[in-house]
């Protein structure tokens, strides 16, 4: 018999439409983080994603009996996270806010690596400017590639979790990533890489 | 070189390699194509820094705490069965023991283990755990059988005497040991009728007493009412007054 721990995601839903609650305990410890991380890279505020990330699960918790197991749970967490930023960024349009949360913390970010000075300081103002220019993303752009590139979902994940095409998640991806470069630019960051001389077939 | 439109229709296949995502052929013709464009590899190695820098945009630990468990502890089937044996085993030391309280004497020869290394016959301490035989136990087992139904014996005459006693002469209650089916019957349907009666009365009670209650808040509506009305009215007047004074302000000196 598996523990709750040992389970897949579908196991504890599973689980838990048969009766077993504490099935869902499993599922919240597993992707609480992953959906909080996400709702703050989208509004940018750790108040707001606290009370957010909490009442994504809370709708989940109310909803997951009726939840059809076609579609991964996480995709499906994501999908009324997202919803509720949404809301919340509507809520809000036209009001402007002093984020308490502003300037991030920094410090637990590039301790961790073991960075210099200097690269510590560097490390925080490109921070700083990657954030900034995500903002300026239209919201679509943004969710795909907060998805993408710090999620790591799949494309095929994205396209369930927005209720997309797959080829509409790339083209929002190619979009975003442009828009990014341009931004990035105008924030003085360079975002030059190697070219290759050539691609082999 | 190819055209800008292929260029264009290849974007999405230059996202998948980008990311190494999506079916094997979009990469394939990704790589393809760009083997001959320079402008898309160059656009490629682009975007490939836009990743790299992004990549440079951690969560602060602030934002995403440890995660604490927020359920209550969870039991493993492994610890679980580990204490369902091991109270078990406690369960069964505690009876062997207790038992050996029942055995007069010295412990039998036929005892199989002493775990203890007291002497065999000092059965006084609580300590002193012996393992007895299985003929012995299950004398021992047998004698406190027979102790306990001779109690339940006793226990049930007394009862039967004392219900006999303290029922009144005639009644349909009077306790019987050997009672009929018919005399069951009776005092079942007895029984029965007693409840009835008991609830009708607490029924009774409970429409009286919810009568009362629903009175005294339609009272308490009432008054509540008439404070809103009364606050209105006030409300009114004072507004009203209020905006005689702002029209009277406002007016024109010509008009006042």
């Amino acid at each position: 018999m598996l523990t709750n721990s040992q389970m897949s995601d579908e196991q504890l839903v599973e689980a838990f439409q048969a009766g077993q609650v504490a099935a869902y305990d499993e599922l919240v410890s597993r992707w609480q983080s992953k959906i909080r991380g996400a709702v703050w890279r989208v509004l940018g505020s750790t108040e707001d994603a606290a009370d957010i990330t909490q009442e994504a699960f809370l709708r989940a918790f109310r909803g997951l009996n009726a939840f059809k197991r076609e579609a991964k749970f996480s995709s499906w967490i994501y999908q009324i996270a997202l919803n509720l930023c949404r809301d919340s960024l509507r809520r809000k349009k036209g009001k402007s806010y002093v984020s308490l949360d502003e300037p991030e913390p920094k410090i637990p970010t590039l301790v961790s690596k073991g960075a210099s000075p200097l690269e510590f300081t560097e490390g925080n103002q490109v921070a700083d400017r990657v954030r900034a220019a995500i903002q300026k993303l239209n919201e679509d752009q943004r969710e795909v590639i907060i998805l993408k590139e710090y999620e790591g979902l799949t494309f095929a994940e994205i396209a369930e979790t927005l209720g997309l095409p797959t080829s509409t998640v790339k083209t929002r991806l190619y979009r975003g990533l442009v828009e990014m470069k341009q931004h990035l630019a105008r924030e003085g960051v360079t975002s030059a890489s190697h070219i290759p001389d050539s691609f082999e077939s | 070189m190819t055209s800008n439109l292929t260029c264009e229709a290849l974007r999405e296949d230059i996202i998948a390699l980008l990311y190494d995502d999506g079916e094997l052929a979009e990469r394939s013709r990704a790589r393809d194509h760009m083997a001959q464009c320079v402008p898309c590899r160059l656009e490629y190695a682009e975007l490939k820094g836009v990743r790299k820098v992004l990549g440079g945009w951690d969560v602060p630990v602030a934002v995403v705490p440890k995660v604490v468990p927020i359920s209550r502890p969870r039991v493993s089937w492994i610890p679980a069965g580990l204490a369902a044996a091991a109270g078990l085993v406690l369960g069964i030391g505690i009876a062997v023991a207790g038992r050996t309280t029942l055995i007069p004497g010295p412990a039998p020869a036929q005892t199989a283990a002493v775990t203890s290394s007291a002497p065999a016959n000092s059965t006084a301490s609580p300590t002193n755990t012996r393992f007895v035989s299985y003929d012995v136990l299950q004398d021992a087992l047998n004698a406190q059988e027979a102790h306990h139904q001779a109690e339940i014996d006793d226990l049930r005459r007394s009862f039967f005497q004392t219900a006999a006693a303290s029922a009144p002469a005639g009644s349909a209650t009077k306790m019987v040991s050997n009672p009929s089916p018919a005399t069951i019957e009776k005092l079942l349907r007895a029984s029965e009728d007693r409840q009835a009666r008991l609830f009708e009365a607490r029924l009774s009670g409970l429409r009286t007493e919810s009568d009362l209650q629903r009175q005294y808040d339609m009272a308490q509506i009432a008054a509540g009412l008439a404070y809103i009305d009364s606050r209105t009215g006030a409300d009114a007047a004072r507004t009203s007054e209020l905006m005689k004074n702002l029209v009277r302000v406002t007016a024109k000196p010509r008009d006042r």
